[in-house]
């Protein structure tokens, strides 16, 4: 049988971080939420990167 | 003093009669004075004897001749010779073991029968530099030299020719042979390959004679060598930004080629000056510390440092760097910027930062170095080095892990004045940006988390270790980059 999360749990210990899927779930939603405009910022600056270097000639 | 001069492979001991000047003389057909010069330059004068190989059929030229050179009415001698540097004055009886002639060795360098520029493939030992000060993207080659076997480890050059390779198929090739070179996935490629690798794109343009590239040519040019690039401009992240994610590039072992106005040269390594690593004041990436770039110039000589403050360099300068291309890997989906957004989200969360999970680093001014790695070289690491807690090291020796990485150490002050880090944030490289659930462990000196979830192709459950051995250091992950 192939090793699972509980295997895992009962060879290596460790206690759930999270008390459970409602507690995970709202932490993943913020956590995701609050890092979107950081991660849009740099989408926005990719896209001015690609169209400069459509505008630059190199030797 | 000349050994065998008329033999095929004469040797030159530097003496009062006999150096540079007599290595060009019997090279007279190839090395022109200021292809010397550049060797010179290049060798810093620890050259003691040459080893010259004439009739040498070189792979890069030969391509360049059979696309290009051969079709001209007068046309230039399809061979090369080589030359071999070493730092003592070797005996051809040395040249016949490679076990005795290994410690000497300094690489190579092929000269072409081309004008202006004859430094052709070019492989100079990194032991040539001991003391530079930086760190180095460094590949190996085998070279066999009349039947015996030498290795020398640093990062290729060649020059372009003016005709069929210009500046930019220079870089790319410096950039691509360092990937063939280190990486079996990746294959040889050969100067005139790369030329019409953007034929498709040379709308109205012709290939050869090379009027060189645009930006977005040179990613276009990697992408159909297999890699995933990725193109970053100034202006689009601003100074600041742009410099870190460069650094960052570089301490993943990653050269990046940097375009200056009208040229591109690739940048290999990096110098950093810790002297004020003890009065930061809060968290601090390392990349803060560095101080300029190590440079392959196809119009200078390999190695080059180019200082970040620095108006008197003669050739390429920091200040002027517009736009890099990153040659990533295919599987390397989270890129440099979004990283470092995750981990500063993550250091500052209620739930998993430091405030609230490691009263130890809470405390303490951090100090944060962020690379891309292979999982492979990651955990043979940290079978020697540990994690400070066995609980760690065993648990992120037998959890499947990603092939590509992110971590970034976190250490202090005075632990990473002596290379070492008290915790990391690894972070899966396969994931997309916008799949924040993508680390899989935080490490402080306290606590472990670990997504065992994912490491088991299911999704995230996140498991949480006290560590018994609370704020023992380790040393830092080294492997990306040659210290010199």
């Amino acid at each position: 049988m192939s090793p699972t999360v509980e295997t895992f749990r009962d060879t290596y210990g460790g206690e759930p971080f999270f008390s459970s899927q409602d507690d995970y779930e709202k932490f993943r939603i913020r956590f995701g939420e609050e890092l979107r405009p950081e991660l849009e910022k740099n989408r926005e600056a990719r896209r001015k990167s690609e169209e400069a270097a459509r505008k630059h000639c190199i030797a | 003093m000349i050994i065998e001069e008329k033999s095929l492979l004469p040797l030159i001991h530097f003496d009062e009669a006999d150096g540079w000047d007599s290595v060009r003389k019997l090279c007279s057909d190839y090395l022109c004075f200021s292809g010397q010069q550049r060797l010179e330059i290049a060798l810093k004068g620890n050259v003691q004897s040459v080893a010259i190989e004439h009739h040498y059929i070189d792979k890069d030229y030969r391509d360049t001749f059979s696309s290009f050179h051969s079709k001209r009415f007068s046309t230039p001698i399809s061979r090369c010779v080589r030359l071999h540097f070493f730092s003592r004055c070797i005996t051809n009886e040395e040249l016949r073991d490679s076990g005795k002639a290994q410690d000497a060795y300094l690489g190579y360098s092929v000269i072409r029968p081309t004008r202006p520029n004859c430094i052709g493939r070019t492989l100079l030992d990194l032991k040539n530099y001991a003391g530079l000060g930086a760190y180095i993207c460094k590949c190996s080659e085998k070279v066999n030299l009349q039947g015996i076997e030498l290795v020398v480890e640093g990062f290729p050059f060649i020059s372009q020719d003016g005709d069929a390779t210009v500046c930019a198929q220079s870089a790319l090739w410096m950039a691509v042979r360092y990937y063939s070179n280190r990486y079996t996935v990746y294959p040889e490629s050969y100067p005139s390959q790369i030329s019409n690798l953007v034929q498709d794109y040379a709308v109205g343009s012709r290939i050869a004679p090379s009027d060189g590239l645009y930006t977005w040519q040179l990613a276009e040019t990697l992408r159909r060598l297999r890699f995933s690039p990725i193109t970053y401009a100034k202006q689009g992240f601003g100074e600041e930004s742009f410099r870190r994610i460069l650094y960052t590039y570089i301490e993943s072992g990653i050269p990046v080629l940097a375009t200056v106005p009208g040229h591109v040269v690739v940048l290999n390594g990096h110098c950093s000056d810790f002297t004020n690593l003890a009065s930061i004041k809060s968290a601090t990436f390392t990349t803060d510390f560095c101080t300029g770039v190590t440079v392959n110039d196809d119009n200078a000589s390999p190695y080059q440092i180019v200082p970040e403050k620095s108006c008197g360099h003669q050739g390429v300068k920091f200040c002027d760097i517009q736009e890099i291309v990153v040659p990533l890997a295919e599987k390397i989906f989270l890129t440099a910027e979004n990283f470092e957004k995750v981990v500063v989200k993550v250091l500052d969360d209620p739930r998993v930062g430091v405030e609230t999970l490691s009263p130890a680093l809470d405390k303490e001014t951090l100090v944060l170095r962020m690379f891309l790695t292979t999982v492979k070289s990651y955990k043979k690491q940290l079978v020697i080095n540990g994690k400070g807690d066995p609980q760690v090291q065993k648990t992120y020796r037998e959890l499947p892990l990603p092939h590509f990485i992110w971590v970034c150490e976190i250490s202090t002050p005075s632990e990473y004045a002596q290379g070492n880090v008290l915790g990391e944030i690894i972070w899966d490289a396969t994931r997309n940006v916008w799949e924040t659930e993508g680390w899989i462990a935080i490490h402080y000196p306290e606590v472990l988390l670990i997504d065992a979830g994912s490491a088991l192709n299911g999704s995230q459950e996140i498991f949480t270790f006290s560590l018994t051995q609370a704020g023992k250091a380790y040393p830092m992950y080294r492997s990306n980059l040659k210290e010199v």
